[in-house]
């Protein structure tokens, strides 16, 4: 039944143009970024090979460019999200849902793991910029892995927070926007504490913090688990809400 | 169980909604056997879609029970939501897809297996007369069209317990006429549970009709018994000249004249003695000028109104 609800909503998103405007923009922006990046390390050689203990070309081109990564899935994320339940209410199709010999919980994951299906599509595409450095320089393929993963929880963790979004609503827009800033709140969360250098509590709430610390390297089980953490209350906070509707009408 | 249990499709027991202060549905315990077709009756707002939500599993009641095919609503529900198909007020329709994928996908989500789909689709089609229209996007199709998309939805699985909601808002005519041929057809292997505000289509399709009016089931008969609280009580009569009020009293069966307007008459009955020949009689042989005299039948919607303005007085 998951898979149902999961190939019809893959299919959605892939019959719609919004859906390849998004991965084609995104793409278009990284291999923009990439390519600069690559520039600025091939004007830099010169002085890179004289200093020892000089970061290559995994810090200086790929981490830099899946630096920027955050910013664009924070947008685009919400975009496709902001959908997957808001319109089944505002297209009355809830209720055909709500009333097919399957549980909530499999509507929901159906949907979650459509998205998570799209964008493992967008992932590829930048694992594959990512590693195509390779045919020309020498990659410390273990970092790259760490912050390629490091990306995909983040996915994990913004689509759900997404899809948690667009229950609340029947207007797509408000949930898309509801979405793009509370991502955006938990990854500032700490700035003020970063700003004046000092470690705080605040940074364990921090996406950016833990998103940093993957893409350093340092896979430590704190910030696998925050992602993974937040992805699963938000999918519960989802099929909750959902519940409670049914009772509360 | 007992024969008689088995035949029970459905059965709703003392059923209540509130929404925080208020009350959509006080208490409402209706049945349905297999192969029946039960009407409900009821103003806007009197809490029919509510409880056709609570039947289906859309909304949880407050309180009271209810049992599809022997499976608890609320306790069982995918088991009980394997026997029914719906079709809600607003047809739930995805806009872009075509009839064909949106048949298909709906026939899924009811558990049909993929190698069952694509022929039950098409016999589907074909019962509610959507066979040229497979591959057109449901978004662009006009409303009559839509509605039958909804219907068919609710059909394509063949579910034991069938229940639609307004099916024939929005079709002209003819449309209206082929869907309730189509009802009546269900309902000979299947139950079928029909919310409308039509008073006709009541008296077209169903075998049982429920009057529900602020959340309570108000009258719940036979179409029969609707019929017999419809029959003639009055006899209308017309004169052109007056008529002397005590003779027309004295003849057997007369109950009461009230006038009702210059030389127009309204005559209480007693049905088991009926006057009407009697009266003609009188008023020819008088040479009172009779010129009408009808039974006074009343009419669905005086019935409806009636029964449904007695409760607002209690």
């Amino acid at each position: 039944m998951i898979l149902h609800v999961l190939r019809q909503e893959l299919r959605n998103l892939f019959l719609s143009p919004l859906a390849w405007v998004v991965l084609a923009l995104v793409q278009l922006l990284l291999a923009y970024i990439f390519l600069l990046n690559i520039d600025a390390f091939i004007a830099q050689q010169d002085e890179l090979a004289l200093a020892t203990e000089s970061p290559g070309a995994t810090v200086l081109v790929v981490l830099k460019t899946l630096g920027n990564v955050p910013t664009m899935l924070m947008v685009v994320i919400p975009l496709i999200t902001m959908r997957l339940l808001s319109d089944e209410k505002r297209l009355h199709t809830w209720i055909l849902l709500s009333s097919s010999p399957i549980s909530i919980r499999a509507i929901v994951l159906g949907k979650y793991f459509s998205v998570l299906v799209f964008f493992a599509v967008t992932w590829l595409l930048v694992c594959l910029m990512a590693v195509s450095l390779g045919l020309g320089t020498q990659l410390d393929l273990g970092h790259i892995a760490a912050a390629l993963m490091a990306i995909f929880l983040l996915i994990a963790a913004i689509a759900a927070i997404g899809l948690y979004m667009s229950s609340l609503t029947v207007h797509s827009a408000i949930a898309a926007i509801a979405t793009f800033a509370l991502v955006l709140l938990l990854w500032i969360v700490d700035s003020g504490a970063s700003l004046s250098g000092e470690a705080s509590s605040l940074n364990h709430f921090s996406m950016s913090f833990h998103y940093q610390s993957l893409l350093g390297g340092l896979v430590d089980i704190a910030s696998v688990s925050y992602f993974l953490l937040i992805a699963s209350a938000f999918l519960i906070l989802t099929i909750r809400h959902l519940h409670r509707e049914r009772i509360d009408g | 169980m007992t024969t008689l249990d088995k035949q029970i499709l459905v059965s709703v027991d003392a059923v209540g909604k509130h929404y925080g202060e208020l009350t959509a549905v006080h208490e409402v315990s209706f049945y349905l056997k297999k192969g029946e077709v039960l009407g409900f009756l009821g103003a806007n707002g009197a809490g029919k879609s509510t409880t056709m939500n609570m039947l289906c599993g859309v909304l949880a009641p407050t309180r009271g029970t209810i049992t599809v095919a022997g499976y608890d609503v609320v306790k069982d529900p995918i088991n009980a939501k394997r026997q029914l198909g719906y079709l809600p007020e607003q047809p739930p329709l995805y806009p872009d897809l075509t009839v064909d994928e949106y048949l298909d996908y709906c026939a899924g989500l009811r558990g049909m297996t993929k190698a069952q789909r694509s022929q039950r689709i098409n016999e589907t089609k074909q019962r509610c007369g959507l066979s040229e229209v497979g591959r057109r996007i449901i978004g662009q199709l006009s409303k009559g069209y839509q509605q039958r998309v909804g219907i068919a939805q609710a059909i394509v699985h063949l579910p034991a317990l069938i229940v639609l909601d307004e099916p024939t808002v929005g079709l002209d005519p003819v449309q209206v006429r082929a869907i309730r041929t189509l009802i009546r057809e269900l309902a000979q292997d299947h139950g079928v549970i029909l919310s409308t505000h039509i008073l006709p289509e009541v008296e077209a399709v169903c075998d049982r009709v429920q009057i529900l009016n602020h959340g309570r089931i108000v009258f719940a008969d036979d179409i029969a018994a609707l019929s017999a609280k419809m029959a003639a009580k009055n006899l209308l009569l017309s004169l052109r000249q007056a008529p002397d009020h005590a003779a027309l009293l004295a003849i057997p069966g007369v109950l009461a004249i009230k006038e009702i307007g210059d030389l127009r008459f309204l005559i209480d009955i007693d049905e088991s003695n009926h006057p009407v020949e009697r009266v003609a009689e009188y008023a020819v042989s008088q040479g009172l000028g009779l010129y009408e005299l009808s039974p006074q039948q009343m009419d669905l919607e005086q019935v409806f109104v009636d029964i449904t303005t007695d409760e607002v007085k209690l």
